[in-house]
């Protein structure tokens, strides 16, 4: 059996989610999933013609990928029996992906051996109760069944694990359909709307229901503990990771890394537990009601970002969850050194440094004695992070902006479409070069550029100018628009401009990222079949754990090298998903 | 003879007047004192005949320019072809006039415009440039003129050539004085990219054009006479280059992005794009984004 040429080239996420299907899962899930990719939603009958297996394969390869959330179902009721439908289920295929590092991330955040253990059954085998948990590790020991519900409080409060309900099974888009439907059929047909009114309050209030339904949260999630009358998560109820939440946390730590790189390390320290304190109650990464096909004017102006009251922060939020390692004394001064600005009025520095091309470059007096630098009174901790917000709040990219209260908040909208750009920046400057990244900065602000002006603006040889343009349109950075200037519009005498199309460009370079990303896949499963013969023999029991016994001096060094090998594709692998994730989720 | 030597001291008189002054007729009858128009005809056809008066026509008006003695000369010494192109050369001033509208305007034939060029550029009245916008169209003006900066391209261009090493030498310049300014001992040996330190939010921190430009004068560093706004581009490339960002009308400050560069070490211990530069594995061998998609 082998997956059909199209999972491959229909689209570069379809080669990515049967790469990483089929490395968790085998070849047949992997089938299944590229043909439900293919054709959308199908019922068993279907599903069995289109991927050419036995209905009776497809359901029991069905089982794991619904428990494992790569497929949602629907049923539909017809006059004459019921159909479920299965179509393809992005998140699952997801938690898959990122696995590691959701282990890797809880292990961090909470450093709970037990915590990491219940993430990682969940990621395994689905959805659980507490008490299936608890069964299933076989822990009888009072105390040890009070940690662990102690860890499942803390993972539900934290809102990495929530309440699975019927609706978690089905794919949204069915979802907002019904609920649309339904809407939309209360509206009495004898009322005298038109039809585009009917449609957008039919719209509306199927909003609200869509929400309510998606987010609903029983009421006996938390119970009294009768013990120690400490409040614990109801053990009956059945619990899923929310993949939503570590989406929050991997913003947050692209948002620092940006920060770091633009404002400062200590300062994007602060900045990282500032958007910790808010973490949970940030609004969601991937809008829901981006997927159902709303557009944003329907829902609410993007520059509108207006924060609720639980994200909103002090500077006092965040020194008590800044650890006490984290050394702010004399981080931020107030101004230069003292002797510096004396000599302000006088002659610069008489040396010079000579280049090899005889420019001189004249030496900037930098003050260099700290102590006489006028550091701010930070001895306080507190002066010191609100010195260091009130940077971020003024920074060029906004990090936090501050409400007339004196709080702050994190404006996502804005500082994710400035994350976005400069990645996209920073991608264009590792692979093409840095003066590719100026005439692109420089197409950007001009917006319809000859190339006249990128040759005057940017400073660049006509030459080199030229031969950089053509690659900046080769790789989709640059667009050409064509400017007639006769009147039988002859090519001959149209001038050509260069503009940018960002939507379009960050696209491509998502779908070439994404690609590159099933590429490394692909390369790992070929290097297991081409060592089929030693994996075979490394997995038999006999062998496990005693490999420098049973295996010969070059099988040992295959294995060496096939280690290696394969940790950098995994490598790889993740380095592109930190640049995929940006273009794809924010 | 009478005619002649009245007609000197209108000369002299017209040039005693600032240069490129146009004189109307009932001017000249005053400035010489002659009653009728005729009369002054006259005497200005004898200027006319040895070249010492130039008619121009501004507003549909007649009017009278001096011209020099040593000017006139050289007129003399040049046929009516070559006449006629030195003054559409002369015409077109400090931008100078291509060769092709030369034999659009005068309507001789291309053999004789060169010819005459070339006779003019030999006795060295008038000069060939390059010009920026055109690099391919040979251009003449006047021997003595300083071409103007729309040929030249401005102080960026040497022989009508962009002159990388000298922009790149001043960008370098102004982004180190401009960082100097943005972050505290930045370029100290000792600085510490885990331990920077910044200046507070209420602290001037950016570079104002004319006090980039008053550094660049103060340390002599080219002999180029810049302006405010040779400054101002400049300072436009570096932003494109993302070594500054602007924070207000002509006010910059350095990226710390660009800081980090200079340092060549990696901030971050988790892979990040943004250290691209600083990655000690081999770059070929990680940068996957493009390879095969394409």
């Amino acid at each position: 059996m082998s997956l059909p040429v199209s999972s491959k080239t229909q689209s570069s996420e379809s080669f990515l989610y049967t790469g990483i299907v089929e490395s968790f899962l085998g070849k047949r899930a992997a089938l299944v999933i590229s043909t439900l990719i293919s054709y959308g939603r199908l019922n068993i009958k279907e599903l069995s013609k289109r991927s050419s297996l036995s209905s009776v394969l497809v359901k029991k390869t069905l089982v794991s990928l619904i428990e494992l959330g790569c497929i949602s179902t629907w049923e539909e009721k017809t006059y004459k029996s019921e159909i479920t439908y299965y179509s393809f289920r992005e998140e699952g295929v997801l938690i898959l992906h990122y696995s590691g590092e959701i282990i890797a991330h809880i292990d961090k955040t909470y450093s709970n051996d037990s915590t990491t253990q219940i993430v990682q059954s969940f990621l395994s085998l689905g959805n659980l109760t507490i008490s299936e948990y608890i069964q299933s590790i076989g822990i009888e020991d009072k105390e040890s069944i009070v940690n662990i519900e102690k860890c499942f409080t803390t993972l539900v409060n934290d809102k990495f694990l929530v309440p699975i309900q019927r609706t978690h099974f089905n794919s949204v888009e069915d979802i907002w359909l019904q609920t649309y439907r339904k809407a939309y059929s209360k509206i009495p047909k004898t009322s005298t709307l038109s039809e585009l009114k009917r449609t957008a309050e039919a719209k509306s209030t199927a909003r609200l229901e869509f929400l309510n339904i998606l987010n609903f949260e029983p009421d006996t999630l938390f119970i009294m503990d009768k013990v120690t009358t400490y409040q614990k998560v109801n053990p009956n109820i059945s619990l899923g990771f929310n993949f939503k939440r570590f989406l929050k946390s991997t913003r947050s730590s692209q948002l620092t890394k940006f920060c770091s790189h633009r404002v400062g390390k200590i300062t994007s320290i602060i900045y990282k537990y500032a958007l910790k304190v808010t973490e949970k109650n940030s609004p969601d990464v991937i809008n829901l009601f981006h997927q159902i096909g709303i557009t944003n004017e329907e829902i609410h102006n993007k520059a509108e970002y207006e924060p609720k009251p639980s994200q909103l922060f002090s500077a006092k939020d965040v020194l008590k969850v800044l650890p006490k390692e984290v050394i702010l004394k004399e981080t931020i001064l107030n101004g230069p050194p003292k002797r510096r600005q004396s000599n302000d009025n006088q002659p610069p520095s008489s040396k010079r440094v000579k280049l090899e091309n005889g420019y001189k470059i004249p030496e900037v007096d930098m003050g260099s004695d700290q102590d006489e630098d006028d550091v701010l009174d930070d001895n306080n901790d507190f002066v010191a992070i609100d010195a260091h917000l009130r940077i971020l709040a003024n920074s060029s990219v906004s990090f936090l902006k501050k409400t007339n209260s004196g709080l702050y908040y994190v404006p996502y909208p804005d500082v994710m479409s400035n994350l976005k750009r400069n990645v996209y920046d920073t991608v264009l400057s590792s692979t093409l070069g840095a003066p590719c990244a100026r005439i692109l900065r420089c197409v950007r602000d001009n917006r319809l550029v000859s190339e006249k002006l990128i040759n005057s603006t940017a400073l660049l040889k006509e030459k080199d100018a030229r031969s950089l343009t053509a690659q900046l349109v080769k790789f989709n950075f640059l667009q050409i628009q064509e400017i007639p200037k006769s009147a039988d519009r002859a090519a001959s005498k149209s001038v050509f401009l260069f503009r940018i199309n960002e939507n379009h460009s960050s696209d491509f370079i998502k779908n070439n990222v994404c690609w590159n990303m099933g590429q490394q896949l692909e390369k790992i499963s070929i290097l297991r079949a081409e060592n089929q013969a030693l994996i075979s023999k490394i997995n038999r029991d006999d062998v496990k754990g005693k490999e420098s016994q049973y295996l010969l001096p070059s099988e040992v060094t295959q294995l060496k090298e096939l280690n290696e090998k394969e940790l950098n594709f995994s490598i790889k692998i993740q380095r592109l998903a930190s640049i995929w994730e940006v273009f794809k989720f924010y | 003879m009478a005619d002649q030597e009245t007609a000197k001291k209108l000369h002299t008189l017209m040039l005693a007047q600032p240069s490129d002054t146009l004189f109307s007729e009932p001017e000249l009858r005053k400035l010489i004192g002659v009653e009728t128009a005729n009369d002054l005809m006259s005497l200005i056809q004898v200027l006319l005949n040895q070249n010492l008066v130039k008619l121009v026509k501004q507003n549909g008006d007649l009017k009278f320019q001096a011209v020099e003695t040593q000017e006139a000369a050289k007129r003399m010494n040049m046929n009516q072809d070559e006449s006629i192109i030195y003054s559409y050369i002369e015409a077109s001033g400090r931008e100078g006039i291509w060769t092709k509208t030369i034999k659009a305007r005068t309507n001789l034939h291309q053999h004789i415009v060169l010819r005459c060029l070339k006779s003019l550029e030999s006795q060295r009245y008038i000069k060939s440039v390059k010009s920026v916008k055109f690099p391919t169209r040979k251009i003449y003006m006047l021997y003595h003129l300083m071409p103007s900066i729309e040929v030249t391209g401005g102080p960026w261009f040497t022989d009508g050539e962009l002159d990388s090493e000298f922009v790149e030498s001043l960008l370098t310049i102004i982004w180190r004085y401009i960082a100097s300014k943005t972050y505290p001992n930045v370029f100290n040996n000792s600085y510490d990219l885990q331990q920077n330190q910044l200046y507070s939010s209420n602290y001037k921190n950016y570079s104002t054009i004319d006090e980039i430009l008053e550094f660049i004068i103060k340390s002599q560093v080219t002999s180029e006479e810049l302006i405010e706004n040779d400054i101002r581009s400049l300072c436009q490339v570096l932003v494109y280059d993302d070594k500054l960002e602007k924070v207000n009308l002509d006010c910059y400050k350095a990226t710390y992005q660009s800081i980090i560069d200079l340092k060549e070490k990696r901030v971050e211990e988790e892979y990040s794009i943004f250290d691209y530069l600083n990655n000690s594995t081999n770059q070929n061998d990680d940068v996957v984004y493009f390879d095969e998609y394409i």
